[in-house]
């Protein structure tokens, strides 16, 4: 019963953390929506949360590089593949983010020269991203329907079903 | 302790994906890869007076076109990058994210619709033999 419960609330911080980065990554997109200053210490917020998703699935994570190149299933190795291009692409709209930056590294008295190369990387890795983004989804698309049902739209199970929950245990 | 090594792990990795960026910059190639094929002064320092971005670029950066003209249209706020009044919450701001959402919406459909075609044909598959 306890490690039902634990397992529920690991779902429930997963699809928490994972909406929070869904929305921060909607709204770092458009740094007009927000003001430059908050788009940089947002997307400097997201990159932390980035290593905290990381973090959550590190079972997974290490467990399928042991086994990449040996027999693993299809979808296994698309889903890794496509998650570290993922990877490498939020590192490099962070980093170039960083090397660009008008606000954030300014106000800490740090400034890098201004390079056209990482404007362009940046626009590009982040145009690049929300395709990545729509891949990642739909290959979880299940998984967010059933969390979506289960903490959204029932976040409460109805009181007879606690009940029964309560005589089990 | 574990946590700590794992975060260093994560970081480690993403030093080297900086690392192969940084060195990728330090080439030709990377001024090749530039929209029009520009490098040379654009990669190694600044902007020539009065120009930002290239064409092919995303037109958020721009803040005027080769004519000096104000952008026009969605962009007339001004560049990506000029939000330091604090940022424009108007229309085109979430217009530009719904297109972003939109965009990951039809990838999920086309991405759920083709998994959902390939679990039917292997079902009927099974279900003939």
């Amino acid at each position: 019963m306890q490690l039902a419960r634990k397992k529920t609330s690991r779902t429930k911080i997963n699809f928490l953390i994972d909406l929070i980065i869904f929305i921060v990554f909607l709204v770092a997109m458009d740094p007009r929506l927000t003001g430059i200053a908050i788009h940089e210490w947002l997307s400097i917020a997201f990159g932390a949360t980035i290593i905290v998703h990381l973090l959550l699935h590190w079972q997974w994570l290490a467990a399928t590089t042991k086994r990449i190149f040996s027999k693993i299933a299809t979808q296994a190795r698309l889903n890794y593949i496509l998650n570290t291009l993922f990877f490498i692409d939020m590192t490099l709209i962070i980093f170039t983010g960083l090397m660009i930056s008008e606000a954030a590294l300014p106000s800490l008295g740090i400034r890098f020269q201004p390079n056209f190369f990482w404007r362009w990387l940046h626009s590009f890795s982040a145009d690049l991203g929300v395709y990545i983004l729509g891949l990642h989804v739909a290959l979880h698309w299940k998984w967010v329907v059933n969390a979506f049902k289960r903490y959204v739209l029932r976040p409460f199970p109805f009181p007879a079903i606690r009940l029964q929950k309560k005589v089990q245990a | 302790m574990k946590i700590i090594g794992r975060i260093l792990i994560i970081l480690a990795v993403a030093l080297i994906v900086v690392g192969a960026a940084y060195a990728f910059v330090q080439t030709d190639m990377a001024a090749q890869l530039l929209p029009g094929g520009r490098g040379g002064e654009f990669a190694e320092g600044g902007f020539p007076e009065g120009e930002h971005l290239d064409r092919g670029a995303r037109p958020e950066f721009q803040e005027g076109n080769f004519n000096g003209q104000p952008p026009q249209g969605e962009f007339m706020r001004g560049g990506r990058h000029d939000g330091r009044s604090g940022g424009t919450l108007g229309f085109f701001s979430f217009l530009s994210m719904g297109r972003h959402l939109l965009t990951i919406g039809v990838i999920v459909l086309v991405v759920v619709m083709i998994d959902w075609l390939s679990s039917r044909r292997k079902r009927r598959v099974r279900i003939a033999e």
